[in-house]
């Protein structure tokens, strides 16, 4: 089943209800990355939060969490739909692989998810069709820990 | 064309935010929580792209002095509104293009000529005009007709950047289509007879001298006709040639056969009623003289 990612959203924000004012912080940013050709003949990748950026354009978006509590917590689920207009790419460096979802509900490996095509016909997930990417962190995150996640996406 | 990432009616929009936000839920002291992030908001730049082609690959023959719609479609491959500026040339031939205008289904109440050096209507992302070049063909001959159209905003090297210039007041950038594009095709304009053929235009004259000098034709005076094969058109006339009959009461003369001033043999340019020349293939435009005698018997 097709969701649109709005409702998608109404959903994962319904999931984990009720939501309770708490101690973890959660911040997202998107960077740009920009190819910069360096002295050596060799093309550096640059993030910069610019703001902006036309179709084709890479972005990484940085998901930063963080205990403010004075009680450790546990059991995250960090989750991330796809705004409208952004295709998943990948992991970015230096950041665990997300779990991924072609529809909001059911999360796996890239090869292990199915989209239904026009024919009606199931065929095997590609990066643009995930809807949500999500990050289950299983170790406790003590008073005043943080952590970051983050995936490469490209602007359609 | 399609050269790397196009943008078009799939592509984020110009001009607009697309904003992320992600949730964080966890348990604490054996409770469901969550929080939700701040929104972190990408503006979309307007990339400038464009797609330009014939509407058919047939070739263009025009019949000369006579105008002609001459269709092709122009997409707007960018991810923002925009207007197209067209241009054309026509060169090796006397002909000219009068302007450009929407053609069959996407004319409705924008049927106005757009001049050499206008602009189209503005194209939503992916919108595709169906349009025609209006050719005016002047003198038969063989040319080319071009078509060239850029976006209004600007074109040039993938990444150009317009500041300012975009939907929303937002960068134009130029991708990797260059904005702008240029078409070309054969353009051959044909003489009213025969549109795209050669045509052959046989005239004959003749000459009379008798043996007292005067034109009388009487017995043993002899007849001069001259025939004058003239090609025009298109292409060449191959394989032609030129039989005339002897007439009743005539004797074709001996070696009097010419091609154009000079004496050919007789064997292999008479058959069995008269005269019979292959000329070959003959270009457009050439001319091709013959002339015989005969005796009155």
């Amino acid at each position: 089943m097709f969701l649109p990612k709005t409702l998608i959203v109404a959903l994962v924000a319904t999931v984990a209800a009720p939501a309770i004012a708490g101690p973890v912080d959660l911040v997202t940013k998107v960077l740009t990355e920009k190819r910069v050709a360096a002295k050596d003949g060799t093309t550096r990748v640059d993030l910069k939060a610019t703001g902006h950026a036309v179709p084709g354009d890479k972005l990484v978006y940085q998901l930063t969490y963080r205990n403010t509590g004075t009680q450790p917590v546990k059991d995250f689920v960090l989750s991330n739909p796809l705004p409208q207009g952004v295709n998943y790419v990948a992991p970015a460096d230096g950041s665990p692989a997300p779990e991924l979802s072609v529809d909001g509900s059911t999360f796996g490996s890239l090869a292990a998810l199915r989209v239904k095509g026009p024919d009606g016909a199931l065929r095997s997930a590609s990066s643009d069709d995930v809807k949500v990417v999500r990050w289950r962190l299983a170790q406790p995150l003590a008073p005043g820990a943080a952590g970051q996640v983050a995936f490469r996406a490209v602007l359609r | 064309m399609l050269t790397g990432q196009q943008a078009d009616a799939a592509s984020a929009p110009a001009g607009t935010i697309i904003p992320n936000t992600a949730v964080i839920a966890y348990q604490q002291d054996g409770k469901e929580a969550q929080a939700t992030s701040n929104t972190a908001g990408i503006a979309v730049e307007e990339e400038l792209g464009i797609d330009l082609g014939w509407a058919s690959s047939s070739a263009l023959d025009v019949p000369e002095a006579t105008s002609v719609r001459v269709p092709f479609i122009l997409t707007n491959r960018g991810n923002g509104r925009e207007a197209f500026v067209l241009d054309g040339t026509i060169a090796g031939i006397d002909a000219a293009i009068s302007g450009f205008q929407l053609s069959g289904d996407d004319a409705g109440a924008a049927r106005a000529v757009i001049s050499k050096g206008g602009q189209t209507v503005e194209l939503a992302p992916g919108q595709i005009l169906h349009l025609d070049a209006l050719v005016q063909a002047g003198a038969a001959g063989r040319g080319s007709l071009s078509v060239t159209a850029h976006a209004l905003t600007g074109y040039g090297q993938p990444g150009t950047a317009f500041p300012q210039k975009g939907d929303g007041g937002s960068t134009a950038v130029v991708g990797a289509t260059t904005a702008a594009a240029a078409l070309s095709k054969p353009l051959v304009a044909t003489g009213g007879a025969g549109a795209g053929e050669p045509v052959v235009a046989l005239t004959k004259a003749q000459k009379v001298e008798a043996a007292d000098g005067s034109a009388n034709p009487t017995h043993g005076a002899q007849i001069t006709y001259t025939l004058t094969a003239r090609i025009t058109g298109v292409g060449s006339a191959l394989g032609a040639v030129v039989t005339d009959p002897i007439p009743e009461g005539t004797d074709y003369v001996p070696g009097s056969l010419t091609l154009d001033g000079s004496a050919i043999a007789d064997g292999g340019n008479l058959d069995a009623s008269g005269i019979a020349v292959p000329l070959g293939d003959v270009a457009s435009g050439q001319t091709r003289t013959i002339t015989f005698k005969v005796a009155i018997r």
